[in-house]
């Protein structure tokens, strides 16, 4: 996505990302990681962690997003921009009161954005375990 | 159902079975079927995946992990532990493929031709060479 795309300012490098994962299709429970598939998208959305707090995204996930059973990662902002990951401040338009929200841009090259996101899977920390059943 | 199929033993159909009610499900998806703008899985890409899943039946060994991408498409995946292989349906003709065991120094990736199904073949024997020594 070219930088027109983007309104928002670029988040500060010390910030941590919080990636929701709401579908059992992007968690791979036998390795209790998310699966590539969360990150390999032009465009994503995430919280940024100082203006949230854990239960404030949990909440998110129970009553924005009816996804009770999802989950919730994180990441640094800084080693994703070194992964190609750009994070921008900006709102989401759906739920415009949440001020923590962040997308994230990929700028890699096409030939390396599958091993990009894979790594940046990898990375991830658990910060709320999915409970999906199945 | 293929003729290939209906000549593959017991295990390869009830295989080829299994990988096409995922497809099923998959090709029912509601757009922002990850809560976040995700678009529905485009129909071209569902029938390149069961035309590739017939190509490769008589190979799986073990069953791929179907999965949706927000961009309408979808990638079939392989894990263990360390080791994976993600073969995307990037477009009805190209598939892009993720080769990945960093512990043997794989981190692989590339696009090949949907026709050129012997390539698919030997990743996925490159994946299960390695499940079968671990």
């Amino acid at each position: 996505m070219s930088e027109a795309d983007r309104s928002g300012p670029q988040v500060d490098a010390s910030e941590t990302l919080y990636r929701l994962i709401t579908t059992p299709d992007w968690w791979v429970a036998e390795e209790r990681r998310p699966s590539s598939a969360a990150f390999d998208e032009p465009k994503f959305s995430v919280n940024m962690a100082s203006r949230t707090t854990v239960e404030h995204t949990k909440r998110q996930l129970r009553e924005d997003l009816a996804r009770p059973d999802g989950g919730i990662v994180s990441f640094g902002c800084g080693r994703a921009r070194e992964l190609g990951f750009d994070a921008r401040d900006e709102r989401d338009e759906r739920f415009p009161h949440n001020v923590a929200h962040a997308h994230v841009y990929y700028d890699g090259g096409r030939n390396s954005r599958k091993r990009n996101a894979r790594r940046l899977a990898k990375e991830c920390a658990i910060v709320l375990e999915p409970t999906f059943e199945g | 159902m293929s003729s290939r199929f209906q000549k593959a033993s017991s295990h390869e159909a009830g295989a080829e079975s299994v990988v096409d009610r995922e497809l099923d499900r998959l090709a029912s998806l509601a757009p922002n079927w990850d809560y976040e703008g995700a678009k529905a899985i485009d129909q071209a890409i569902i029938d390149a995946a069961r035309s590739l899943m017939a190509e490769l039946s008589p190979n799986l060994a073990r069953l791929p992990k179907v999965v949706p991408m927000a961009k309408g498409n979808l990638q079939f995946e392989w894990h263990q532990g360390e080791r994976s292989l993600e073969l995307e349906i990037e477009d009805p003709e190209t598939i892009h493929y993720l080769k990945w065991h960093p512990e043997e120094g794989i981190e692989e990736e590339g696009t090949f031709p949907l026709s050129e199904a012997s390539l698919a073949v030997e990743l996925i024997r490159w994946f299960m060479r390695g499940v079968t020594n671990v």
